[in-house]
């Protein structure tokens, strides 16, 4: 599954236009990057959780660079995982 | 509250209401978790991929889960970002931290500060004997217990074994067996590198602080400001003692000169002036030298010789001291110009041109100035113009057609109205018995002499040609009068009362009377029937004259031509 067939979905099920429902993810998008961006985590109900955790720049120093990366790691909630592994 | 926000935003921009906002919000995360399900994997553009995992260990309660692949975009605008949480960072197995956090640091100093303080006033009391034990114990605990929480926080990162290795750490280790190889001593440059002390392992690094500037700053600052405040406090008497000065001078019986350059210096300093202190000395060095460019560096040399050709004087020369003054320009020309290649190629707009002579860069610039703005000064001048041209042809052709639009009801009266026709308008000629337009026959005038002519005339008695005579002038008044109107088919003769009318197969008929009823008309027909003259054959013509009612027209005929037919007619009323 991709984001065009998500959009689509959308667009069917409550009879948006596909520009606005692809706007609406842009928008959820955007606004999880901002969280993460400012507060390092970001939960979202029945879905899971988006942490950002900041990789050690001792790799780096070897080529005199002093830079911290940041990597972003997702844990999915409970009811995530249920419905998964549910047939 | 990330998602309270999402919702007021999409309904803000679509304009929708919560609840359906709400709706699209759960169920873009459901149709992510369908397509984890159901394809095992769920692309979004600009967030990542979400893809199923199988668990190998057995004990855990779920075989499947979820692992999280960022894009690209995301992962750039993440690695900017500076929000991840303290206890993350203790908690994480995987993170050493690189930079210390700038909270942490102020805090730290804070206390640093807080302390000292404390210590000051300790010792102050101490002196004066005057403090309880208690407080001293109280003190003495916060100094152990701040150093404890210093040593806490000097983070020292949980040693890795082989099993929990990242790809990272161990590209990070055959790095440095490689280094190791090829060079022994980076091992101590390394150790050196990050502030290690010996014993600890390689692959496990003390944590680099790097102390940033601002968090250093604020005891030096505060020293600086302390001594520029004293520092301005001198000076500052420094002033009023020249200001005291610089009044006793004035009061003292000095020359002009010297109180004007007194006045002058007292004036001229500003506020900088005091902190950047430049000594008299200097100054007059400035003041007493300016640059007094020489007359042959302006004007160029040949023009001068031209001028004095012409007014036969020679222009005295700047005194010696001046000229000693002046540097020298490196590169001249023959004509005494510095040689500016880039400022002369750059502005190529307009120089004047002497003979002999190059274009001297600064002539060139303010020329090429004054061109511009005389251009744009003429380029104004004519947008104007044309502007007014523009304006006033617009406002004469707007109100030329305003003017028609309003007399355009009038105009259409006189020049377009429809002239009404004579011929329309004119009553239908006749007798008072006879009605005259004969709707049914249709036949010109025209046609009817044409008929007349090629017909051979019969013979005729002199009575007759007197009679034909007659009818002659009769049809050349009739012509005259029918040329006016030209619908008219009928061709009258008044002194018989009776009227030719030529029908559509070209033979004549002659209408004799006609009445208000049939029975009188079928009456009058019986009775010429009765006088027996021959090709006489009787009919009745029923005409609608609308106000005037139906009348019923009596017709005899049909003659092969006009003249037979006025012949017959002529014998009708001799009976």
């Amino acid at each position: 599954m991709t984001t065009t067939d998500i959009v689509n979905k959308l667009a069917a099920e409550h009879s948006l236009t596909t520009g606005r429902a692809e706007m609406i993810i842009s928008i959820i998008i955007e606004r999880v990057t901002d969280k993460l961006k400012t507060e390092g985590r970001v939960k979202i109900n029945d879905f899971g959780e988006f942490k950002l955790v900041r990789n050690s720049p001792t790799f780096m120093i070897m080529s005199d660079q002093l830079i911290s990366k940041n990597r972003v790691i997702f844990e999915p909630s409970r009811e995530f995982l249920n419905f998964i592994n549910t047939d | 509250m990330l998602k309270q926000e999402i919702i007021e935003k999409i309904t803000k921009y679509f304009k929708l209401t919560h609840f359906e906002a709400e709706r699209i919000y759960d169920d873009i995360f459901k149709s992510i978790i369908d397509g984890v399900k159901i394809d095992n994997v769920t692309d979004i553009t600009n967030l990542g991929e979400f893809i199923v995992k199988y668990n190998e260990n057995s004990h855990s309660e779920h075989k499947k889960t979820v692992e999280f692949l960022p894009s690209a975009v995301f992962e750039e605008e993440i690695s900017g970002a500076e929000g991840v949480r303290e206890d993350e960072k203790l908690k994480s197995s995987e993170f050493r931290p690189g930079i210390v956090e700038p909270e942490n640091v102020q805090q730290k100093e804070d206390q640093k500060f807080k302390e000292e303080d404390v210590t000051q006033a300790f010792k102050e009391e101490k002196k004066e004997e005057k403090i309880a034990q208690p407080f001293k114990e109280e003190l003495k605990k916060e100094e152990q217990t701040f150093k404890e929480e210093l040593k806490e926080e000097r983070y020292e990162p949980p040693v890795h074994t082989d099993e929990n290795l990242s790809v990272e750490d161990e590209m990070k280790r055959k790095r440095e067996e490689i280094l190791n190889k090829l060079n022994p001593q980076h091992e101590e440059e390394y150790h050196k590198l990050l502030h290690v002390t010996e014993g600890i392992p390689l692959n496990v690094p003390k944590p680099i602080v790097i102390k940033r500037e601002n968090y250093d700053t604020p005891i030096n600052e505060f020293k600086e400001t302390k001594e520029e405040l004293e520092e301005s406090k001198e000076e500052s008497k420094e002033i009023k003692e020249e200001v005291n000065d610089t009044e006793k001078q004035i009061e003292e019986p000095v020359n002009q000169h010297e109180e004007e350059e007194t006045s002058e210096e007292f004036t001229a300093k500003s506020f900088s002036d005091y902190f950047t202190e430049v000594k008299n000395e200097q100054k007059n060095e400035i003041t007493s030298a300016p640059y007094i460019p020489p007359v042959e560096d302006v004007i160029p040399p040949a023009a001068v010789d031209l001028h004095n050709e012409i007014v036969n004087e020679q222009i005295p020369k700047p005194p010696a001291e001046i000229e000693k003054n002046i540097p020298e320009p490196l590169n001249k020309n023959g004509n005494g110009y510095l040689e500016d290649v880039e400022n002369r190629s750059s502005n190529n707009s307009f120089y004047i041109w002497y003979k002999d002579s190059e274009p001297n860069a600064v002539d060139t610039q303010t020329m090429s100035y004054e061109y511009e703005l005389l251009y744009q000064a003429t380029k104004e001048a004519e947008y104007k113009s044309k502007l007014r041209i523009y304006v006033t042809t617009f406002i004469l052709f707007f109100s030329l057609v305003l003017i028609l639009l309003i007399f355009s009801p009038v105009i259409y009266k006189y020049f377009f109205t429809p002239q009404p026709q004579n011929e329309e308008v004119q009553p239908p000629e006749g007798t008072s018995d006879e009605n005259p337009t004969g709707s049914n026959n249709k036949a010109d005038v025209n046609t009817l002499e044409q008929n007349t002519a090629p017909s051979n005339p019969p013979p005729v008695t002199s009575n007759e040609q007197n009679n034909q005579q007659q009818n002659t002038q009769m049809l050349t008044e009739q012509k005259s009068s029918t040329t006016e109107s030209v619908s008219k088919t009928e061709l009258k003769d008044e002194k018989l009362g009776v009227t030719y009318i030529q029908l559509e197969n070209g033979k004549f008929v002659f209408q004799e009377s006609s009445w208000n009823s049939e029975e009188k008309a079928n009456n009058r027909v019986n009775i010429v029937n009765s006088y027996n003259i021959d090709g006489m054959k009787g009919s009745v013509v029923k005409v609608d004259l609308g106000s005037k009612g139906t009348w019923y027209r009596v017709r005899f005929g049909e003659f092969g031509s006009l003249d037979e037919a006025k012949l017959k007619a002529q014998e009708l009323r001799k009976k």
